[in-house]
């Protein structure tokens, strides 16, 4: 079953696909603009899978109205005609088992590397280059693999169009939503579940966060609350804004409910960022009154546990008066990443590169002590705390000269600066991260394990956790729920 | 004891008979996948003194737990001789490390009697029913109470 409309007077197909955006999952729609000499004009086109001839067809459709920009132009520079871009639709499970065979030959290609580095040749053996080649064609696959996987958040924002807009409509505030980046391509499985936090967090936003028009309007501001919600990706992870221009986190007030709920003890003194990570308290809520969007008490707790699930996190800043913005991290691929291989008390773990600022190897100069057990680093003018890894995995803290050591810079979102010192560092490539949540839970600070080219198994940092450690905010939240988490699971 | 009661609708049982801590127990087998040799694992942080750490298992991340430690008696010091047997049990699969496995055990269902109630103490809370065996017997391990995730936690 198929309609096809034809609109006139409209200079762009975007109007066109707003409208149309509540029928994105369930049919393919195909949006043209009207050649003026096209004989018979097809402008939209939307057909319903009834039968398995026409649903071909539709998937044909389903893959342009994905990845218009690109294979439209492409299509068109070609043929020099309007015909529908070619594509492929693929049982999802297919792609799984050669994204695994992708990891079992990455893996494999380290095992090669490492016996070939024992092997005593000569550096100068054709082999070695042979080697290399074999890592870059190997590299190339497996982008190609996770390509496929990869599509962009257009679809999800416009879908975020709506929500505000339903939102904005039920609470009688004025929100304009501008969306960025929306070519941003991200994993599919993270688009899919990404949908559920995106609308919770939206309709927060909305809800809590931009002012009713007449108090805005009375605090200086322009009557209509902006709403922004953009893509970006940074180096090995994609970064998702939602910025209010509203009231901003009213911190006195979370501490208070806090409080009163009995997730903070009264006297607990908590900075700025303690008390805006409150939020993510289970059962915490900050509405005076249940309303039909939120208040509920399932919040954004629920949001964070969808999105650490994804390997990823949330930052939140806020300004009083000014608005808040969350910003979500999330990793480019789910299964490969980039990682430094080091020893840590003679075990080898992996650290994630993208989390790595710089390597050092600290001269007596640069390291100043600070109590008893605390060194800090200085760098550039800078003092940086370090944290000694070892200690912090569990392994006997012998108060080692840091001089020995090698210092892994760490910058990530939530936590500042800080320095891991690790024993050696062996290399640096791909890893195929392996979850070990399934079969016995989470572990604080190692996000999973990968698979060396030994057959050992080698576990992965989670930086962001270590550093942490560090602070105030883990004893009262995250550190006791994991210690008691992971005791449980074996 | 409705897990005995599951287990006694079949006629025929099978079970996988080991020692740990110098005890006999014995496993279901179709809870059972694979027995394999002892092989070095991969330390765990902070993890409980039953967990001995991961190993790599054709491609999967799998955790080793001590079951003599777990049911309560002293650790196993492994060696090459000792054995791991990977089970599976609610969609997790695990490594148990034991001293040894013996036999594999044909009996009736009938034959298999209900653990008389004593005193509880995590060995015994942990066994499902026994098998006598001549003069001596043998205990039926619940591998889904004695390894169930105790309390979950929601991040």
């Amino acid at each position: 079953m198929s309609w096809q409309l034809e609109i006139e007077g409209l200079g762009s197909d975007l109007p066109i696909l707003e409208v149309f955006e509540f029928v994105d999952d369930l049919c393919a729609l195909q949006v043209k603009l009207l050649d003026e000499d096209t004989a018979v004009p097809d402008i939209a086109t939307a057909t319903a899978p009834d039968s398995p001839v026409e649903q071909d067809g539709m998937d044909a459709a389903a893959g342009m109205a994905g990845d218009m920009s690109d294979q439209k132009a492409r299509n068109a520079a070609d043929k020099g005609s309007t015909r529908a871009a070619s594509s492929l639709r693929v049982d999802p499970e297919r792609i799984d088992r050669l994204i695994n065979a992708v990891g079992e030959l990455i893996i494999n290609q380290s095992v090669i590397s490492q016996r070939l580095q024992h092997a005593n040749l000569p550096n100068t053996a054709e082999l070695f280059a042979d080697l290399d080649d074999y890592k870059l064609l190997a590299r190339e696959i497996q982008e190609g693999v996770m390509a496929i996987r990869a599509q962009p958040v257009k679809p999800l924002f416009q879908r975020m169009l709506r929500i505000a807009r339903e939102a904005a409509d039920a609470t009688g505030k004025v929100v304009e939503l501008i969306t960025e980046g929306e070519a941003t391509e991200v994993d599919k499985t993270v688009i899919e579940r990404l949908a559920d936090p995106l609308t919770h967090m939206i309709r927060n936003a909305i809800d809590h966060g931009i002012e009713a028009p007449d108090l805005r309007t009375a605090a200086g501001k322009n009557r209509q609350g902006r709403l922004r919600l953009a893509a970006r990706q940074r180096s090995g992870s994609i970064v998702i804004e939602i910025a209010d221009d509203g009231a901003g986190l009213n911190r006195p007030r979370i501490r208070e409910i806090a409080v009163s709920k009995g997730l903070v003890a009264e006297d607990a003194q908590l900075s700025e960022a303690e008390i805006d990570h409150l939020l993510f308290a289970p059962g915490f809520s900050t509405a005076k009154e249940v309303t039909n969007l939120s208040g509920r008490g399932v919040g954004m707790d629920v949001v964070k546990t969808a999105i650490t699930a994804l390997g990823g996190r949330v930052a939140i800043s806020s300004q009083f008066g000014q608005g808040t913005t969350f910003s979500i991290t999330l990793p480019l691929t789910l299964a490969v990443m980039d990682g430094m291989i080091i020893n840590l008390g003679g075990q080898t773990m992996v650290v994630p590169i993208s989390s790595i600022v710089e390597t050092i190897r600290p001269k007596d100069a640069d390291l100043s002590q600070i109590g008893l057990n605390n060194t800090l680093l200085r760098i550039r003018g800078e003092y940086v705390p370090i944290i000694d890894l070892a200690e912090r995995m569990g392994q006997v803290a012998t108060l080692r000269d840091m001089t020995d050591r090698v210092l892994l810079l760490i910058q990530t979102d939530s936590v500042p600066q800080c320095a891991l010192a690790v024993d050696d560092i062996f290399d640096q490539r791909q890893v195929v991260v392996k979850s070990m949540q399934g079969n016995y839970g989470e572990i604080s600070g190692i996000s999973g394990a990968t698979i060396l080219g030994d057959g050992k198994i080698a576990l992965i940092i989670d930086p962001e956790a270590v550093a942490q450690g560090n602070s105030v905010y883990a004893v009262t939240n995250s550190q006791n729920g994991r210690d008691v988490s992971y005791v449980a699971a074996c | 004891m409705s897990q005995l009661a599951e287990l006694q609708k079949s006629e025929r049982l099978e079970f996988v008979t080991l020692v740990a801590g110098g005890q006999n127990f014995c496993i279901e087998i179709t809870q059972i996948r694979e027995i394999r040799r002892w092989t070095p694992v991969t330390v765990l942080p902070h993890s409980p003194d039953h967990v001995l750490g991961v190993i790599n298992l054709r491609g999967a991340v799998i955790p080793i737990i001590d079951l003599a430690a777990k049911l309560g008696f002293a650790k196993i010091m492994p060696t090459e001789r000792h054995v791991i047997i990977i089970i599976a049990v609610e969609d997790r699969i695990i490594g148990l490390l034991v001293e040894s496995v013996s036999e594999i055990l044909g009996v009736d269902s009938h034959t298999v009697r209900e653990t008389p109630r004593g005193p509880e103490d995590t060995t015994t809370r942990a066994i499902l029913g026994i098998i006598p065996l001549g003069d001596d017997m043998t205990k039926i391990i619940s591998l889904s109470t004695l390894l169930a995730p105790a309390n979950q936690v929601a991040a």
